[in-house]
């Protein structure tokens, strides 16, 4: 029998990571009543976290802090809209998902493309002979990522990354669990043809 | 094989291929979860795909340039301006400022519009907080007696503690309901029947600097 997984400790760790619903509901209520100081130590805990999430959305990376900002001042200006049917998590990150589609529409980047899941992912990675040093491999798989569309990148991202749920993430990009689980199917699917081989060298 | 998601799919295979993610970062409910390791211990195909995903994970890619949480927080205040003031919570919840205002794209007219409007607002915060009648409470519960109390406006001293000010409130049998106010006060809510002597002992409690009752003292 496989021993069950436990939440990665990566995951565990991180800034309002997976245990931390409670003291993000708490801080969020303290904005609605516009405490600028629970609204420094949300902006604080949730900053790192979409940072690294709009970078990995926003292929013009110029446009990661004006997204980053854009979500944020949301919840400040709508923390009263927070109906709390959700984790906290999940409601700012689908206020920045959103702001990162409008972004990338703006801005004539491709938009998820339900034709892209069955090709092959593009030969992003350099597929060395050889052994891979752990540089080059996280290279390979940021621009193995970079290769998916913005649907599959959200849903690996959050999914790996940030520790979503699949019903999360659904209520993140605002699609059914079904689809969810299929992007993430065809993400994996690319990736796999992208690394072939060469992460067993080295891992 | 027991767990419920397999019974819904013709392929129990292909449904834990779609699962394995999940179950790598320990989030699915305990049914799949249950499901999927019943599976894993008998496909050598899926225990294999598990640490593929296993690895990329550990594969953490980079971030990328990083937008420095300092700077961010340093623009966030400059436009946050006027909106961080502590307005009164009640005049924040009626969305006196329009959202058009807050977000929209800076003007020439804004530049003296905006400030001009803020001032109008905190001046209807204040008239609002302070007029002569009981505030309206915003919650209830079903078994929450309606409220009877009077109110009053109090002010504490800059160096007051919380211990005076916790003690304060209870010697008198006050109640906050609202505040801080732009003017730094707080409404407190003082038994009806008692209204003049809490009044009174609020006043002469350590920590306090002014109470001004806002309903008549008289029973």
């Amino acid at each position: 029998m496989t021993p069950a997984p436990k939440p990665s400790p990566r995951l565990a760790a991180l800034p309002g990571g997976l245990h931390d619903d409670a003291e993000d509901r708490r801080l969020v209520a303290c904005v609605c009543a516009h405490e600028l100081a629970a609204f420094e130590t949300l902006y604080r805990r949730y900053h790192p976290r979409l940072s690294r999430f709009l970078h990995r959305m926003l292929r013009p990376e110029h446009l990661v802090e004006e997204v980053l900002d854009d979500t944020l001042y949301v919840v400040w200006n709508q923390a009263e809209r927070f109906n709390g049917t959700s984790k906290v998590s999940t409601w700012i990150f689908a206020i920045a998902y959103r702001k990162a589609l409008k972004a990338l529409s703006r801005h004539d980047d491709p938009l998820p493309d339900a034709a892209e899941d069955d090709q092959p992912a593009a030969d992003a990675a350099e597929r060395p002979e050889a052994r891979m040093s752990l540089a080059q491999a996280r290279a390979a798989i940021d621009t193995a990522l970079r290769a998916l569309s913005a649907d599959q990148r959200a849903a690996v991202e959050l999914t790996y990354f940030h520790g979503f749920s699949y019903p999360e993430i659904a209520q993140i990009v605002e699609c059914p669990t079904d689809t969810v689980k299929t992007r993430m199917f065809h993400a994996r699917k690319r990736l796999k043809s992208a690394f072939a081989g060469p992460l067993d060298d080295w891992l | 094989m027991s767990g419920q998601i397999l019974k819904l799919e013709p392929d129990p295979h292909a449904a834990v291929q779609r699962l394995l993610p999940w179950y790598l970062t320990g989030r699915l409910e305990t049914t799949e979860h249950d499901a999927v390791e019943a599976h894993l211990s008998q496909c050598p195909e899926c225990r294999a795909e598990l640490e593929t995903e296993r690895q990329w994970q550990l594969l953490q890619p980079g971030q990328g340039a990083q937008v420095d949480v300092e700077d961010g927080w340093a623009r966030m205040r400059a436009r946050l301006g006027g909106d961080a003031m502590p307005l009164p919570v009640a005049t924040r919840r009626r969305g006196w400022l329009p959202p058009a205002w807050r977000t929209g794209p800076r003007s020439p007219a804004r530049a003296w519009a905006a400030p001009a409007l803020l001032s109008v607002g905190l001046l209807a915060a204040i008239g609002y907080t302070l007029r002569p009648q009981s505030l309206p409470t915003e919650y209830h519960t079903l078994a929450a007696p309606a409220e009877t109390g009077a109110t009053a406006v109090v002010r504490f001293l800059p160096d007051a503690t919380e211990a005076q000010i916790r003690l304060g409130l209870k010697d008198s049998g006050a109640r906050l309901v609202d505040g801080p106010t732009v003017s730094d006060a707080y409404v407190v809510r003082l038994p009806r029947e008692h209204y003049a002597a809490a009044l009174d002992k609020l006043r002469k409690a350590p920590g306090v600097a002014l109470v001004e009752a806002l309903e008549s003292a008289s029973p």
